[in-house]
């Protein structure tokens, strides 16, 4: 997938947003003035209870890459996650617990 | 191609230029809650006529049963007509508009399955009705193909499909229920249609079967995805050689690409960094892929991503407003293309409480047109987006053992209980930009 920063820094942008400044640009021609692309890298393995979090590019050897980090769900997301599971029990007509009817309630 | 996307340009007249300023501009319109009593609404996705008139859906609880309402939006953009389809049993319904320009209703009520068919101008002119009197039906769905058959799917009783064929006339050609091994599981209510008369209907665990245009089932499928089961949240689509599928689990959001005549999934892209809800999809006429979903559950975003046919990203953008809890992600957003607009259905607030509010924007699907904008006394905001996404490759896995197929003999009963027209509900509408 390509990815791009704008002449602003602003990252991420995408083909689109290139073409709605220079409508007549493709991937395969050079990059408008300013723009620059970012390469894939590898994603890190992600643990259980944790989530992956991508940050502004790194450059290796005057290339920019994606940077992936893995960070913990705090509590407050796990615990959304949960709610976020009874929800879609009860759409799908299935029987929940007095204990998660309350969690849904709030 | 859903019927939807079938319909692509066809407000664009022969002699090229557009009637009735329909596609001049894009527009947000918000509908009031006047007719609902506690603000638990679920809007539809949007149908769209030759003319652009803009139709949607709005489930209400009102009372028990929910209520049903259909709000018609012209090019102006302006609130002119509502009608109610009356009290029902299930807040879910679906609104589509026919090659011939009327308007198509699939709903329930009572434990039946209902579709209708309405003068596109005056709606309380019936042109025909048929339900099926079977179990107790949820996310339902249907759509059209080229010869007006009406391909309907719904949830029966203990989560089986049901899957239904009507002719442009409405009667029923034939039906089939499919359960697993266990008698329950299935109950989904996608479904896609391609040219040749195929049908594609996912189950509750997400398993998709595909159908000829007799009924027979040819083969069953399921991604590696292991999406948690959502069976209203999910979305097929076809082209001439594709079929897709989008689905969700926790952060991720998976879209896949099966070959109609079956092989190996074309692609799969998955979302990291944000805990994403209910994602749905539309393709337009290019091939593009268009994915709208909230994060869940107490985001206030909701996203609008746009992937070209190597599945590259083309642009991301996001809708945020200053109105209470931003979008409501209890309930499903959706997304449908015409032409060059992409016209985005949700609900905004918060998943409970008595404010819940419809809103649909009709937005250019070349990405232009953010900004903010004011409607009555909020803020409503189209940027760029920052999601970050990464994709993968999906293998399939061959179910065909392991579901029970039957035919089904469907009720015809003839229901043509007009839509009552009321203006109860009103509509805060602009211009966008």
């Amino acid at each position: 997938m390509s990815q791009y920063i704008d002449p602003n820094g602003e990252y991420p942008k995408h083909i689109g947003d290139i073409q709605l400044e220079y409508p007549l640009w493709d991937e395969t021609q050079k990059l408008p003035k300013g723009w620059q692309e970012v390469l894939e890298s590898e994603i890190p393995n992600i643990p259980d209870g944790y989530k992956l979090i991508e940050t502004m590019p790194i450059e290796i050897d005057g290339k920019k890459f994606r940077n992936f980090e893995v960070e913990k769900y705090t509590d407050a997301e796990l615990l959304e996650q949960k709610i976020w599971a009874i929800r879609n029990r009860v759409a799908a007509g299935q029987m929940i617990t007095a204990e998660e009817a309350k969690l849904l309630i709030g | 191609m859903p019927l939807i996307s079938t319909l692509a340009n066809a407000s664009v007249c022969a002699y090229g230029f557009t009637r009735g300023g329909a596609l001049a501009s894009g527009f947000i319109a918000k509908f009031a809650d006047s007719w609902a009593t506690n603000g638990f609404d679920y809007i539809t996705p949007a149908a769209v006529d030759s003319l652009g008139n803009v139709w949607v859906g709005v489930g209400a609880n009102a009372n028990s049963p929910w209520r049903q309402d259909i709000f018609k939006i012209s090019s102006v953009p302006a609130l002119t007509g509502q009608w109610q389809i009356g009290n029902n049993d299930n807040k879910e319904f679906r609104v589509s508009v026919s090659s011939d320009d009327n308007l198509l209703v699939a709903t329930s009520y009572l434990s039946r399955y209902i579709v209708k068919k309405h003068n596109g101008t005056t709606p309380t002119t019936n042109i025909w009705g048929n339900s099926d009197a079977s179990g107790s039906p949820l996310h339902q769905n249907f759509v059209q193909d080229a010869s007006g058959n009406v391909y309907g799917s719904y949830t029966g009783s203990n989560f089986a499909t049901q899957f239904i064929k009507q002719n442009s006339s409405g009667t029923f050609q034939w039906g089939r229920t499919w359960t697993n091994s266990s008698g329950n599981g299935a109950g989904g209510a996608s479904i896609a249609i391609d040219s040749s008369g195929n049908s594609y209907n996912k189950s509750y665990d997400d398993v998709i079967c595909k159908r000829d245009s007799a009924g027979n089932r040819s083969f069953l499928f399921r991604s590696n995805i292991n999406a948690f089961s959502a069976p209203n949240y999910y979305t097929l689509v076809t082209d001439s050689s594709t079929l897709t599928g989008i689905t969700n689990k926790g952060s991720a959001i998976a879209i896949w690409q099966y070959p109609l005549t079956g092989g190996t999934a074309v692609n799969w892209i998955y979302n990291t960094t944000t805990t994403s809800s209910m994602a749905t999809m539309a393709i337009d006429s290019s091939g593009n892929t268009y994915v709208v979903h909230a994060t869940a559950p107490s985001s206030t975003t909701l996203y609008i991503t746009k992937f070209n046919t190597s599945g590259s990203i083309v642009w991301q953008r996001q809708i945020t407003s200053t109105f209470a809890s931003g979008v409501a992600n209890s309930t499903v957003p959706y997304i449908v293309i015409k032409g060059t607009w992409m016209y985005v259905s949700y609900n905004e607030g918060p998943s409970t409480g008595s404010t819940r509010q419809p809103m649909l924007w009709k937005l250019p699907t070349d990405g232009s047109a953010t900004g903010s904008y004011v409607l009555g006394s909020y803020t409503y905001t189209y940027a760029t987006a920052s999601n970050s996404w990464t994709s993968t490759t999906a293998t399939f896995q061959d179910l065909s053992g392991f579901y029970s197929d039957s035919s089904y003999a469907p009720g015809d009963t003839n229901d043509t209980t007009a839509l009552s027209s009321i203006t109860t509900a009103s509509a805060t509408t602009r211009n966008v930009p």
